[in-house]
């Protein structure tokens, strides 16, 4: 099909679009109010848009859910009885991926930041004019633009890498002419695929002009698709896992191989993040010594940077693992809090394995950041996670505890992630990617104030993708974007699971991530922390062997990354992540940056929690890819101990998920 | 009366209503979305307002009428009318309604109760004046759809 007939057929199989754009754009406005939604339908009608209009947001969320291809741009105020406007943001923007604006009487700059935080385009207020009515548009325009561009960066990047563009164009339709190859190349090695990834990315470089006035759309990785996409590849064995395979396994209705493979892909990725990760974060917590129970947000040290950039992950990491292990010695994280005895049980093991990790895994690693952290910080609460983890679990809940809140986070690691920050721009691009998967190393240490955790206001918002950082003092946190939330409850992971232990993160904890019981996303929760994240059974520190199921914390990995195809890009991140997203990471994922502020406004709605949970879950599990494993090996203080981890694929180390791999 | 006249009148009332700070230009806004194709806009958007506040200044009056006051209830009413009056560009209402707030704010039992009295107070007003120019509208309307036969 030539360019024109292509794009002729999907506009009309959209059904709605046309080449006067905006002319004609499917506007869903939602408000309780008759009379302003009355009003509001007639300036939009006057703009020439095509508006349905509903009272209710529940009727808004079924309409779009049908159909989502139906609408190109909601509209919604903020106040309504049945929901919650930023709630129902947050659920547009996650599952349907589409331009919110928000709309209210209210003009205070908390709430108008409110609704930036939870993913609003744009947020005006009444009375509408009619003028502004009339450049709405350009958020649909920006954000296929956005999209496209994303796809467009996948060209840019190690061809290794690019096969994943093909299939993560999310445009699967899209993608026919290459899809057929895909299948198979995806099964090789990525090295393997360069000759022909050169023809797909050409392809897809065609398709990507397309897109630009296509809607693409967009597989969402949901929970429970993760899960049985999780099941298959444990089942048929991550080295044997095909993506053709792996969709029989599946057995889901309108899910394409290239959904899967470039799914695959960065589930691959992410594993190799997490085991770095995990072993980084192992050594950050051996460092403590003993006795973390602690409180320490040891996690704050391990913050990892979520990698966006590929390619130079090593480097991060090498400099990180210096920073923050200077920290990380010094326990002085840990202190205040209380930690479980489970905690303290789980630490010097964890700690040891994760050094092994680290060894290993720093070479590479691209930063697997998991913030597994938020089941562990649930659970122990206690000294393990950093505080920021605590702070940022769940502002309700966790900072709730009061080991976790009080406990001041020594000044003294955070300095670690000052030097750190200066890292974390890469990870601040990935959100320009969009799809970064902004390694949850967020917790950039704000070194500027580990202490400052303590209030839970500060929530990096994850959910914007954004790095967190320039919180405090410019340390970028690495925003959320690649947290993956660990499932918590419905423990599809169950603690009792096995947990691969993902060749590095010999010990990780999943967190439970999601707090959120309407987590869309899969949550890891490796440990099967499916319960709450505070509950610190869920945590599976206590397990012996808690290995990290790559699964579990691929599947917290996944949504985020997945970028294109999942809820979980990075620029949508926000509004996903919000329950989803927590990757949980290995048990040290106590170590969290102690500058991981939890945002207030969102720690007071329960639902936002979602967003804190992955924040925090970060945090817990951040390990921060510079961490300094190498000192803390050196110091001695951890043995690895490698056997006790069994890698999924016999990859020692480096086989992380990116967290925040940009793809 | 010709068609002219009642227009004239329409005029006359709504530029005193603008001039008494009812109205402010929002309502300027709705009169420009009414046109051939949506002719009764301007009527059907004022009635709905009506309805819509009456409803609210008796559950406003309910609730303020009860020993010990929800005034997280008290206020989001208070926001609605406050929203929907601004839609309108019913000024003088839109204003009481953020005077309402602050009192609710305060907790200030006696400050919401005397709010909304003018809150009241404003919109009866408002609305007597809203009912005349729905009057003058519908001869307008029937008035150009004879012409139009």
């Amino acid at each position: 099909m030539t360019v024109e007939e292509r794009k002729g057929h999907l506009m009309r199989d959209e059904g709605g679009q046309n080449d006067q754009f905006p002319v004609g754009m499917r506007v869903l406005a939602v408000d309780d109010d008759p009379t302003c939604l009355r009003v509001l339908e007639a300036l939009l009608l006057r703009c020439r848009y095509h508006v349905t209009t509903t009272n209710q947001a529940t009727v808004a969320l079924k309409l779009l859910r049908e159909n989502r291809d139906k609408f190109d741009l909601v509209i919604s105020d903020v106040h309504m009885p049945d929901m919650d406007g930023f709630k129902l943001l947050e659920l547009v923007g996650l599952e349907m991926d589409l331009p919110v604006i928000m709309l209210s009487v209210n003009g205070e700059t908390k709430t108008v930041m409110k609704g930036i935080a939870h993913g609003a385009c744009d947020y005006l207020l009444k009375p509408v004019r009619i003028e502004e009515l009339k450049n709405i548009w350009q958020h649909v325009v920006r954000r296929r633009k956005f999209s496209q561009k994303d796809y467009s960066n996948f060209d840019n990047m190690e061809e290794s890498e690019r096969h994943q563009i093909v299939s993560s164009d999310g445009g699967q339709d899209l993608n026919i002419s290459g899809s057929a190859n895909q299948n198979g190349k995806l099964s090789r090695k990525r090295k393997d695929q360069n000759e022909e990834d050169d023809d797909d990315c050409e392809e897809n470089v065609h398709e990507n002009d397309d897109l630009t006035t296509q809607k693409k759309p967009r597989v969402v990785w949901s929970i429970d698709l993760h899960r049985k996409f999780v099941a298959a590849v444990n089942q048929l064995g991550i080295d044997k896992a095909v993506p053709k395979r792996i969709l029989e396994l599946m057995n889901v209705e309108r899910l394409t191989r290239e959904n899967v493979a470039s799914h695959l892909q960065k589930y691959r990725l992410y594993l190799k993040r997490l085991s770095t990760v995990a072993s980084q974060q192992a050594n950050m917590v051996a460092t403590f010594g003993g006795g973390l129970g602690n409180h320490g947000f040891t996690s704050s040290r391990i913050v990892q940077v979520g990698h966006n950039n590929t390619n130079t992950p090593c480097n991060d990491l090498n400099r990180f693992q210096h920073i923050n292990l200077p920290g990380n010695q010094h326990g002085s994280l840990l202190q205040g809090i209380p930690t479980s005895l489970e905690l303290e049980q789980l630490q010097p093991r964890i700690i040891q394995e994760a050094n092994s990790h680290l060894s290993g895994g720093f070479s590479d690693n691209k930063l697997a950041t998991a913030t597994p952290c938020s089941s562990f910080v649930n659970g122990t609460n206690s000294g393990f996670i950093s505080q920021t983890l605590q702070q940022q679990a769940h502002p309700r809940r966790f900072i709730n505890h009061s080991s976790i809140r009080a406990t001041p986070i020594s000044t003294h690691p955070f300095h670690v992630g000052s030097e750190c920050t200066s890292h974390f721009p890469d990870l601040g691009r990935c959100k320009d990617t969009g799809k970064c998967a902004v390694p949850l190393t967020a917790y950039a240490t704000n070194t500027s104030s580990m202490g400052s955790f303590t209030t839970d206001d500060e929530c990096p918002k994850l959910k914007d993708n954004l790095t967190i950082a320039q919180r405090d003092n410019n340390i970028p946190t690495i925003s959320s974007t690649s947290f993956m939330a660990a499932p918590p409850r419905d423990s599809s992971i169950g603690r009792d699971r096995q947990y691969q232990a993902n060749s590095s993160i010999g010990r990780t904890m999943l967190l439970p991530t999601t707090m959120d019981r309407e987590m869309k996303f899969v949550n890891f929760s490796s440990a099967g922390n499916s319960k709450e994240r505070l509950e610190p059974k869920d945590v599976f520190i206590d397990e012996n062997d808690i290995s990290f199921s790559s699964s579990t914390m691929s599947n917290n990995f996944m949504i985020d990354p997945f970028s294109g195809n999942q809820i979980m890009n990075n620029s949508h991140y926000n509004k996903r992540m919000d329950e989803n997203i927590i990757s949980i990471t290995t048990a040290n994922s106590s170590i969290l940056p102690a500058n991981f502020k939890i945002d207030d406004s969102t720690v007071d709605d329960p639902q936002k929690d979602k967003y804190d949970l992955e924040i925090t879950k970060l945090q817990g599990g951040i390990v921060l890819g510079g961490c300094n494993l190498d000192d803390l090996v050196n110091s001695s203080m951890i043995k690895p101990e490698r056997d006790e981890i069994s890698l999924m694929d016999g990859d020692t180390g480096c086989d992380f998920y990116p967290l925040g791999a940009c793809m | 009366m010709s068609l002219m006249v009642l227009r004239e009148q329409l005029n006359v009332l709504v530029n005193s209503m603008f001039l008494e700070g009812l109205l402010d230009a929002q309502f300027r806004q709705l009169q420009m979305l009414q046109d051939a194709s949506n002719p009764g806009f301007v009527a059907e958007v004022i009635t709905l307002f009506c309805e819509d506040s009456e409803r609210m200044l008796t559950e406003l009056t309910k609730l303020l009428d009860q020993a010990v006051v929800d005034y997280q209830k008290v206020d989001a009413y208070v926001h609605q009318l406050k929203g929907s009056s601004s839609s309108v560009g019913a000024q003088s209402v839109k204003l009481s309604c953020i005077q309402f707030k602050q009192f609710c704010e305060e907790n200030n039992k006696e400050g919401c109760l005397s709010e909304l009295n003018m809150v009241k107070h404003q919109y009866y007003s408002l609305r007597s004046k809203f009912e005349t120019m729905l009057q003058l509208e519908q001869r307008i309307q029937a008035y150009d759809s004879e012409q139009q036969n």
